[in-house]
């Protein structure tokens, strides 16, 4: 496999530019729509969240994305970061509801332990959607379009791991029914990911378009009526498509990818679980870029009184390339394990209030050169509900 | 290998069709849905009839209750005691009448939710045959769609929503010619409505409680899921889809488009707020009434 020439600065301004009009045009749609609701409050919910972490980075990983080189293996940074999301109601019938989610956060780091300088990265993120549903047929047709954009200034080299920014736009469709206890879903969707910061045109590696179409079927089991508690799973399948228009020489990179997944969930009195294995199939244009790969995420939540919960949250990827001998960094993929553990307790402070203790460790490794980086973070947010 | 297919055979098995009775399994949806017809039928037919039972029992209650009055009035205390035992016979016939009438409103509902299915799985096959055929070679199956969905949405017409109004009850007030025991028994009536009040209002109470309690979950789960994927807590380099497309499908009883958890809350708050105003004029009245018994 081979990487096609970088694009021009102007080509790229030129897709940046179209890219913030989409998200512009996203943005507004919410406004144009009227907000007279029957008397009914059209927030369904926001939330501010302030937060103050301490992390620290240890490694020799390397990534073809992350441009910057440091000779350290250890930093540190504490962390603050500001963001605000918002549900709203733009219609809300009792067979159809539209729905506008927005999301914004900053985030800004101080970082320390490098040779060189002292970086301090600073991400913006943002995401806005719409969700319409209807009732079709007896079951739920629902449509989604999603606009989601991050920026990373001042990047900090490996081992303090920043995902690249980008311009991300979705969007989904999906039906649900209901056949003799079964829920059946049908799930297509269309992804268009740009990855173009200001300054870092390396990242143009990882630009993908993705078309992805799956099916599950869900069954649900009620433990009790009465109280709610219930175990279910859902099994699905699903098919990928996905083409790097700026990998590959003469043949352009495509893979497609086929997941099989089990998702198994339990609400017993005041413990809620679950967990979902899903694995992939990837086969490419490219041989040296196939692989198969495993995941497992499972989450614990333990409601320890009414007002506090302690929740616990791991993932466990692992990746194996069909051709080993032909290993090279990929964009992007450069890693081929990886193993995160999140603990959370979260109390009610005040009404509308919630304060969140977190705890998280994670280790990112790839078989290749054995080359890792492992992240340890701690901190408090607070999460203020203005209105109920 | 072996364990592999243990598994696959286990979710087989998980995923079989359930609730299907042996006879069903062979049907054609056509068949089913005459079949779930007659059943919903019956049903609905079954919960007319108890719940005219009710009426006219109810109808007969409020004549003795009066009946009873006038006796009173009138100190024939042989009568009163007559019209008393009948009165209590009759209560607990009404009660049982009522109970009868929940259980078969539900069993008419249920049936009617099984129908609407059926009809939908009808209406898909014959919608699948209309799509397959040329155009206007299948206008049997057109016609069929047409009355099919006809039936679905008079069946979806027919079958009662979700009750969030206070039922009607009729007033009791003190009459002209109230006397003391009169006025007692009006008394005691509307204190059993007091008492009946509280109690659903405690309940209510409860579910308001356990709903909001589950809202502070969701939220919570929400808040998280946001806050990791927000600045790319979870997102680490080893490809495959770096996001998740098609996203999260919850695990739920039904396909329906719900309320929502605010809705809900919100729905019940305001039936509160109702019972409240509802149970303060009834705590006036007693008062009222009391004052009248110490002959204010």
């Amino acid at each position: 496999m081979m990487l096609k020439p970088l694009p021009t600065v102007a080509a790229n301004t030129a897709r940046r530019r179209a890219g913030s009009a989409v998200a512009a045009l996203v943005l507004l749609v919410p406004l144009s729509i009227p907000t007279a609701l029957s008397g009914q409050s059209w927030i369904r919910d926001f939330v501010i969240t302030a937060g103050l972490t301490g992390e620290a980075w240890w490694g020799d990983f390397s990534a073809i994305t992350v441009p910057q080189f440091d000779s350290t293996e250890n930093a540190f940074a504490g962390v603050g970061e500001w963001s605000a999301r918002g549900v709203f109601r733009l219609l809300n019938g009792s067979e159809r509801r539209l729905e506008a989610t927005l999301d914004a956060g900053i985030r800004q780091s101080a970082a320390a332990g490098f040779q060189l300088r002292n970086y301090a990265p600073r991400e913006q993120s943002g995401s806005a959607s719409m969700i319409y549903t209807d009732a079709f047929g007896g079951g739920a047709f629902t449509t989604e379009a999603e606009a989601r954009i991050r920026r990373v200034f001042d990047h900090p080299p490996m081992p303090l791991y920043k995902p690249p920014g980008y311009d991300i736009y979705s969007v989904r469709a999906r039906y649900a029914k209901s056949l003799r206890g079964i829920r059946v879903d049908l799930n297509v969707a269309g992804e268009q990911a740009d990855y173009a910061p200001p300054v870092l045109e390396h990242l143009d590696f990882l630009d993908r378009n993705s078309v992805i179409v799956e099916a599950g079927g869900t069954r649900r089991f009620n433990i009790d009526e009465e109280s709610g508690d219930y175990w279910g799973l859902r099994l699905y399948g699903a098919y990928g498509h996905h083409s790097y228009p700026r990998q590959g020489g003469e043949v352009q990179r495509v893979d497609d990818a086929m997941r099989l997944g089990l998702n198994v969930q339990l609400q017993w009195d005041r413990l809620e679980l679950s967990a979902t294995l899903d694995g992939t199939r990837s086969r490419s244009t490219s041989r040296r870029v196939e692989y198969n790969r495993g995941r497992v995420d499972a989450q614990a939540i333990w409601l320890l009184s009414d007002a506090m919960d302690l929740a616990l949250t791991g993932t466990l990827a692992r990746k194996r390339y069909i051709k080993p001998a032909q290993h090279a960094l990929v964009p992007g993929e450069e890693a081929d394990n990886a193993t995160i553990v999140y603990a959370e307790l979260t109390r009610e402070l005040a009404p509308r209030v919630d304060g969140a203790f977190r705890i998280g460790w994670g280790k990112v490794e790839t078989n290749f050169t054995g080359a890792f980086y492992t992240r340890f973070r701690g901190g408090f947010s607070l999460r203020v509900r203005p209105w109920r | 290998m072996r364990p592999l297919l243990f598994a696959a055979g286990l979710l087989s098995a998980a995923f079989l069709p359930c609730g299907l009775s042996a006879q069903e399994r062979g049907t054609s949806p056509q068949q089913a849905v005459t079949d779930w017809q007659k059943v919903y039928d019956a049903a609905k037919a079954k919960h007319q009839a108890d719940s005219a039972q009710v009426q006219l029992i109810q109808h007969q209650w409020d004549q003795l209750f009066e009946q009873l009055g006038a006796a009173r009035d009138r100190g024939e205390d042989d009568e009163v005691r007559r019209l008393s035992g009948q009165l209590q016979l009759l209560d607990e016939e009404k009660t049982r009448m009522e109970r009868q009438a929940i259980e078969s409103q539900e069993a008419w509902i249920e049936s009617g939710n099984v129908l609407r299915e059926r009809l939908d799985d009808y209406l898909e096959v014959l919608s699948d045959q209309i799509e397959k055929s040329p155009l206007g070679a299948d206008d049997e199956a057109s016609t069929l769609y047409i009355q099919y969905q006809e039936r679905l949405e008079k069946l979806e017409d027919e079958l009662p929503p979700e009750p969030f109004e206070l039922e009607p009850m009729y007033e009791v007030e003190i009459s002209p010619g109230d006397g003391p025991r009169e006025i007692t028994n009006k008394l005691r009536l509307v204190e059993n409505r007091v008492d009946k009040f509280e109690e659903l209002l405690a309940e209510l109470n409860r579910d308001i409680e356990a709903l909001e309690r589950r809202q502070i979950r969701e939220r919570r789960m929400r808040d998280r899921a946001a806050d990791r994927g927000r600045f790319g807590d979870d997102e680490f380099p080893t490809g495959g889809e770096r996001t998740n497309v098609t996203g999260g499908v919850e695990i739920a009883d039904t396909a329906a488009v719900k309320l929502t958890l605010e809705d809900r809350i919100e729905q019940k708050k305001s039936l509160r707020a109702n019972m409240e105003e509802e149970l303060s004029k009834l705590e006036e009245k007693v008062k009222r009434f009391e004052e009248r018994l110490r002959g204010g």
